[in-house]
């Protein structure tokens, strides 16, 4: 194995886990998310020598993600999936938690994209709210100003105001 | 720090606010106890956004990656010479074609990994899977498929299967959302193949000029089907 295929392996097995997350909350689909970051990451393995700075890699395979998701679904209606219906399984939790999560998800996906989108990456990739920005191509205001609403409709859809008595805050 | 710049510095780092932030949380009792709520909220929110991961997905990358080296930058240009070549070609060709038949071969064009041998069998219960999301059913075989995915063809959801050739990938694309009354032949100097009814919908069977269709477009007309509604 070369050292460039076992550099592409070790950033594939890092980062593979918020890639896959980051593609299946853009279409809440596990089999087009899988597409989606497999062809991606082909596409990456055919570039990685663009790749001058590997602290960007993060960032750099999300792009490339985001791209390619784009790239798929230009012009086309979206699918909407019954997330009742997934079996998104959550074994190593108690069934409480599980349900709590399957509703909370539920009402993840009823997030607008615009707002759905900065909270995965947040949450989920670990980004600051500048690279967040620098992704999607927004300013750092907006950024939180998107971050702020999706965590409180997502409170107030969950009856749990935790966010909401911050009203003021931006 | 006073309250409001707190609860923006936890929006914007909710992992890590920093010191300033913590010093502010320790002397101000309404911040704390809303930062008790935020942190409970945010554990949920971790949990529930971090779906599983499929297993086998980076195996299969590095498997496809093994045998795709990077191309060298000489490589990359004669590439995009020929593909800019190509396609003022195909364009060309296909004047005169339906708009259907252009959307196929245009699509095929734009995979063109898909069309480099050397792939695995997928496992069948993926390729049940996609087709599934197609509203197709396979009943039998139609030959070794090397990929099975969606795909858009022309702006609808397809199915874009991988099937081995003679001298070449086959391309099957099982289109539910096109209808075609007969057989329509698609092609240009380097791909033919036709697209062929099947229920309400239509399937395109592509491969290399060279390369006999008929077999395999047989067996998708009789043994693949596609339901009155599709996912």
């Amino acid at each position: 194995m070369t050292d460039k295929r076992r550099k592409f392996g070790t950033l594939v097995a890092a980062l593979l886990p918020q890639l896959y997350r980051y593609a299946y909350w853009l279409n809440q689909d596990g089999q087009i998310a899988e597409d989606v970051v497999q062809d991606a990451l082909l596409r990456a393995w055919r570039a990685i020598d663009s790749l001058k700075d590997e602290t960007r890699a993060k960032a750099w395979l999300l792009t490339i993600v985001r791209r390619e998701h784009a790239r798929r679904f230009e012009g086309v209606q979206p699918v909407f999936v019954d997330l009742g219906a997934l079996e998104l399984a959550d074994t190593a939790y108690p069934a409480e938690a599980a349900a709590d999560a399957a509703d909370l998800r539920r009402l993840i996906a009823e997030l607008e994209p615009a707002y759905r989108e900065p909270l995965v990456l947040q949450v989920v990739v670990g980004l600051s709210c500048e690279e967040i920005a620098e992704l999607l191509d927004l300013n750092k205001a907006t950024v939180l100003t998107r971050l702020f609403r999706a965590r409180r409709l997502l409170t107030q859809r969950v009856a749990a105001p935790v966010v909401t008595d911050a009203g003021g805050i931006l | 720090m006073n309250c409001l710049e707190y609860r923006r510095t936890l929006l914007e780092r909710p992992t890590d606010p920093g010191s300033g932030a913590r010093e502010h949380q320790l002397a101000c009792r309404a911040c704390a106890d809303w930062t008790t709520q935020q942190q409970r909220f945010e554990q949920r929110l971790a949990y529930a956004l971090s779906v599983p991961v499929p297993e086998g997905v980076a195996e299969r990358v590095m498997l496809h990656a093994a045998w795709r080296s990077p191309r060298p930058h000489w490589q990359t240009i004669a590439a995009t010479v020929a593909a800019v070549t190509l396609g003022a070609l195909l364009a060309i060709q296909l004047a005169d074609q339906p708009v259907l038949a252009q959307s196929v071969l245009t699509h095929v064009y734009d995979e063109p990994d898909l069309l480099i041998p050397g792939s695995e069998p997928v496992d069948p219960a993926r390729l049940k899977a996609v087709l599934e999301r197609v509203g197709g059913t396979l009943d039998g075989t139609i030959g070794s498929v090397l990929h099975a995915g969606l795909c858009p063809v022309g702006g609808k959801l397809a199915a874009h299967l991988v099937v081995a050739g003679e001298h070449g990938p086959i391309a099957v694309l099982v289109m539910p959302e096109y209808g075609v009354a007969t057989n329509t032949a698609v092609g240009d100097d380097k791909l033919h193949g036709a697209i062929v009814p099947v229920g309400r919908g239509s399937v395109a069977v592509i491969g290399f000029r060279g390369e006999s269709l008929d077999v395999l477009a047989e067996r998708v007309r009789t043994q693949l089907s596609i339901a009155d509604h599709g996912a």
